[in-house]
């Protein structure tokens, strides 16, 4: 019975650690530092170590934690709203980014502000990572149906995009269940296996993105447009 | 909770794959488009270069075979010899020397004229496509005729040009091959094209027999029609005509390369 907790508490440390790596990377390896994607996943990961290991690491924030994640999502659909408002190219979406954007993040505030400070809230969460998933969607569609953008793996925007859709997708139903099941140990250990598995994941992902050079070229040959 | 996340994690894996999977297909199908694109292209300037050739060699044949021995004939005539001969030898001489001069020059003319017909030159494509089916006419073996419905405005002298070089070739294999009895030619042109259709009712060929003599080192006029259509940005279609009497050929010129001469 012992070793489940240990194990659960060695994962949840890899995990935290494991932000430490795109990080180091974008700042010492990174290929192409000008990239929309990895300063979004840079400024992810840099928020990430300052929240784990400067704010929850203090006693005196345990209280807030529910706060901080409620803060830390709305920190993160912001700045991933702002990587796909980037890297979509319809404007018809960007404008649809722009609208649930400011809808969104309303009700993120306003859920801050109002929600239980000692509860935690499944709804924001479940909703911003359905928003990723369909963006990651649009986004990897119109790249395939673009004729001209060739080697889709050779850009870093990919990987990052890739991070966000196997994290958001894994996350979606431990995060839903949360709300009324984090107080059960069973489901404890076992949210923490798969959002701490995910986490590095992710972070692994984002390590391959800041590893790779921008190397998207417009292919020399295209499918004439009709007009 | 834990097969949900197992089913969403698959579904979001194998959309990533399926992308990617896709998008290598897709640079497979560009390489293959490019690659018989650079094949056309290829055999098409191989066509251009050997008809060049061939045309360098008709003129060289022409200047050689006919303009030199009739010159050499001249000079003979115009010897040191012919001083002293009497009156009337001399001036047989320089009347002979005067007609094969004259025969030559037109000759020249004549190379001239099949390199750049001054009707062409001087009043445009329908006179001189006029000429052309007149002088077809004229030798009575096919009837041939022609018709433009609207060419007020005139193309650019080098479309000109290109337009009637492929009408001569298309006629000169109607001639060759077709054993037609009529070729009649019309155009027209609507906001956006201009047209030519030839109607002939000999034996033609549709699409698919020239895509079958593109790739064949067969059809080397054929691959010059292609390659000059291909400079007026043109599409020319070989088609049989519904009715199955008729062969048809269309030719269609986009109206932004069909600068117009008021």
């Amino acid at each position: 019975m012992e070793k489940e907790p240990k194990i659960s508490n060695a994962l949840r440390n890899i995990a935290i650690l494991s932000d430490l790596l795109p990080l180091i990377l974008f700042l010492f390896f990174a290929k192409s530092k000008k990239n929309v994607g990895l300063r979004v996943a840079f400024l992810i990961s840099l928020y990430s170590i300052v929240v784990n290991f400067f704010i929850l690491s203090n006693r005196h924030f345990w209280q807030y934690t529910f706060v901080i994640g409620r803060f830390t999502t709305i920190v993160e659909f912001s700045l991933f709203s702002f990587l796909f408002y980037r890297i979509i190219v319809s404007s018809y979406f960007k404008n649809g980014i722009a609208i649930i954007f400011f809808l969104v993040n309303t009700y993120l505030v306003y859920t801050l502000i109002t929600f239980s400070k000692t509860l935690y809230d499944s709804v924001p969460v479940g909703i911003t990572a359905m928003i990723f998933f369909i963006y990651c969607i649009f986004y990897l569609f119109e790249r395939v149906r673009d004729a001209s953008s060739l080697f889709l793996y050779s850009s870093p925007d990919f990987w990052v995009v890739v991070a966000i859709i196997i994290y958001s997708a894994g996350t979606f139903f431990p995060f839903i269940f949360a709300q009324s099941n984090l107080n059960k140990p069973d489901f404890d250990s076992e949210y923490i296996l798969i959002h701490s598995t995910l986490y590095v994941l992710k972070n692994l992902l984002l390590c391959i993105a800041m590893l790779t050079k921008d190397k998207t070229q417009t292919a020399s040959y295209s499918i004439p447009k009709k007009k | 909770m834990f097969f949900g996340t197992l089913g969403m994690l698959a579904l979001a894996v194998g959309l990533v794959i399926f992308i990617i999977f896709h998008q290598r297909r897709v640079i497979r199908y560009q390489l293959q488009l490019k690659e018989m694109e650079e094949e056309q292209q290829k055999i098409l300037l191989n066509a251009s270069i050997r008809w060049q050739e061939e045309e360098r060699q008709r003129i060289a044949a022409d200047l050689h075979d006919d303009a030199g021995p009739l010159l050499a004939t001249a000079r003979l005539y115009l010897n040191e010899n012919l001083v002293r001969q009497d009156v009337s030898t001399q001036l047989q001489a320089i009347y002979n020397a005067k007609q094969i001069i004259d025969d030559t020059i037109q000759l020249i003319r004549n190379i001239s004229h099949s390199l750049m017909p001054p009707t062409l030159k001087n009043f445009g494509l329908e006179s001189a496509v006029n000429d052309l089916f007149q002088k077809i006419s004229g030798s009575g073996s096919i009837n041939a005729s022609c018709r433009f419905h609207d060419y007020r405005q005139r193309l650019r002298p080098e479309q000109e040009l290109l337009v009637f070089r492929i009408i001569q070739e298309l006629v000169n294999n109607i001639l060759k091959h077709s054993n037609a009895s009529f070729i009649h030619v019309t155009q027209n042109y609507n906001e956006e094209k201009f047209f030519i259709r030839l109607h002939h009712d000999g034996r033609g060929i549709t699409q698919v027999d020239v895509e079958r003599l593109n790739k064949s080192a067969l059809g080397l006029g054929l691959k010059n029609i292609q390659s000059r259509a291909k400079v007026l940005h043109a599409k020319i279609d070989f088609e049989k005509d519904l009715s199955q009497t008729y062969y048809k050929v269309t030719l269609e010129v986009p109206i932004e390369e069909y600068e117009m001469i008021s």
